[in-house]
């Protein structure tokens, strides 16, 4: 009985170590750091992170997850609210309608791929969230931070990369 | 067997359908999010104050092993820069000395003008610390999240100083963190004025790393160089806080720089001005109609 209820609840913790991967890692972008620019360019890794795990894992990053993750990562930006979600929401629904394209590509394929669709998506928030203001908001920062994520973008990688061997390895 | 494979055909459809029909659902909750932000409403309020009180102390944990490694790495560079400081400071308080003299004499005069005027002073300003949990800004938004929990006297629109000026104003309150804007964001409207020649404005940020000067006479002249205080208009800040320089005048356009440093803010002071509770956005109003 006692053995059931670890197993279970392992399982329960694998079914969502790639949101709470996703959830540390959005965490962390928002330490103070004391680097200048750190408080006006950071890289989106909530971004990457759905890109990465709706495309590998979709049976462990489903809408509902994509939806709180985009929740939470508006709750601690000050953007106004709903439009981490939208941003999210447009990758899952991107990438659920174009992840064909992305079978048995290599690593390269994958980056160039999480680049053309941040650049997307990014500019739809920025029309989003300038349309709330009813101003255009400064495109240069946009631009940074586009550049900054797809530098991260083998960083965080490397990490979900991690994660992903480590639950294939315990699903056998 | 033909049957079956009907009804499996059927099912995945209705399957595609329902999770179509989600996605739809859900865009329109994100956009239903986004309208009730719009109209300020005290539902969205209090959903963020209730989420961030408790994503926040993960990210105040988080930050924890940051502010050791931070903490380490400063003292071996303050320690490098001791002795040059200790000239400089010797230097600043020669000069201060000199300047308490002079600002004596005056404040003695200011007093004996006022007594003549019957002027009656505003109430005096308290001030207290907070420390800098988080940073939020991004492409989209430039504010702080700060630990004020215990302190009772933080309200909604109270300005919040750095060492060297004016950083933001409080803009919600929680039981044990608040959001500060910054004088970057685009929300961001402070009644100021230019220290010399008194002429009023409204510094008014556009997510830059300089916001605007909005608001001051055609006439006024104005120069690089010069120096933006808080005005006091409205009476929700005290006058006199230095808010910034005037960096750049192009196309009419007057960027400011702002003195307080924005991005390696550790520690930050909240000045409680005794204010009535009355909205922010109402007397910001009220000071951009004395300004204009």
């Amino acid at each position: 009985m006692r053995e059931d209820l670890k197993e279970a609840i392992n399982l329960s913790i694998q079914k969502i170590l790639p949101f709470l991967l996703s959830l540390l890692f959005i965490f962390c972008t928002y330490i103070p750091s004391g680097v200048s620019v750190s408080h006006v360019i950071r890289p989106d890794v909530g971004m990457i992170c759905v890109f990465y795990w709706v495309l590998h894992r979709p049976d462990l990053f489903n809408l509902f997850t994509v939806f709180f993750l985009g929740f939470v990562s508006d709750i601690l930006s000050s953007a106004p609210l709903g439009s981490d979600i939208i941003a999210y929401l447009t990758i899952y629904l991107v990438i659920t309608n174009l992840s064909s394209f992305f079978v048995n590509k290599s690593f390269q394929a994958f980056w160039y791929g999480f680049g053309f669709v941040l650049v997307l998506v990014e500019f739809l928030k920025w029309l989003i969230v300038s349309i709330f203001y009813t101003e255009f908001l400064p495109l240069e920062r946009l631009l940074f931070t586009i550049l900054f994520t797809i530098a991260w973008y083998p960083v965080v990688s490397f990490f979900n990369d991690a994660a992903r061997k480590y639950l294939m390895n315990d699903e056998g | 067997m033909k049957r079956r494979r009907a009804l499996f055909v059927h099912l995945s459809r209705i399957r595609l359908m329902v999770k179509k029909f989600a996605i739809v659902l859900l865009f329109f909750i994100a956009f239903v999010m986004m309208l009730f932000n719009k109209t300020d409403s005290f539902f969205i309020d209090k959903t963020s104050s209730v989420a961030a009180n408790i994503f926040f102390p993960i990210v105040d944990l988080l930050a924890v092993p940051a502010r050791v490694v931070s903490g380490t790495l400063n003292y071996f560079y303050d320690f490098k820069n001791i002795r040059e400081e200790n000239k400089k400071l010797r230097e600043e308080n020669r000069e201060l000395v000199i300047r308490s003299s002079r600002v004596t004499a005056l404040e003695i005069e200011n007093h004996l003008l006022s007594n003549l005027l019957n002027y009656v002073p505003p109430e005096g300003a308290s001030y207290s610390a907070a420390r800098v949990v988080a940073e939020e800004g991004d492409s989209f938004s430039h504010a702080l999240i700060i630990y004020t929990a215990g302190n009772k006297t933080v309200k909604k629109g109270q300005i919040v100083l750095s060492d060297n000026g004016v950083v933001g104003r409080i803009e919600r309150v929680g039981s044990v963190y608040s959001k500060v804007i910054l004088i970057t964001d685009i929300n961001s409207k402070i009644p100021v004025m230019i220290e010399n020649s008194r002429v009023r404005g409204i510094l008014s940020g556009d997510n830059t790393s300089v916001p605007k000067l909005i608001f001051t006479p055609l006439e006024a002249d104005l120069r690089v160089g010069d120096k933006i205080i808080t005005s006091g208009v409205a009476g929700i800040f005290p006058p006199g806080l230095p808010v910034g320089k005037i960096s750049a005048i192009e196309n009419g356009v007057i960027k400011i720089k702002p003195l307080g440093d924005l991005d390696r803010l550790e520690y930050v002071r909240i000045v409680d001005y005794h204010l009535a509770d009355i909205s922010y956005e109402e007397d910001i109003a009220q000071a951009v109609d004395l300004g204009e």
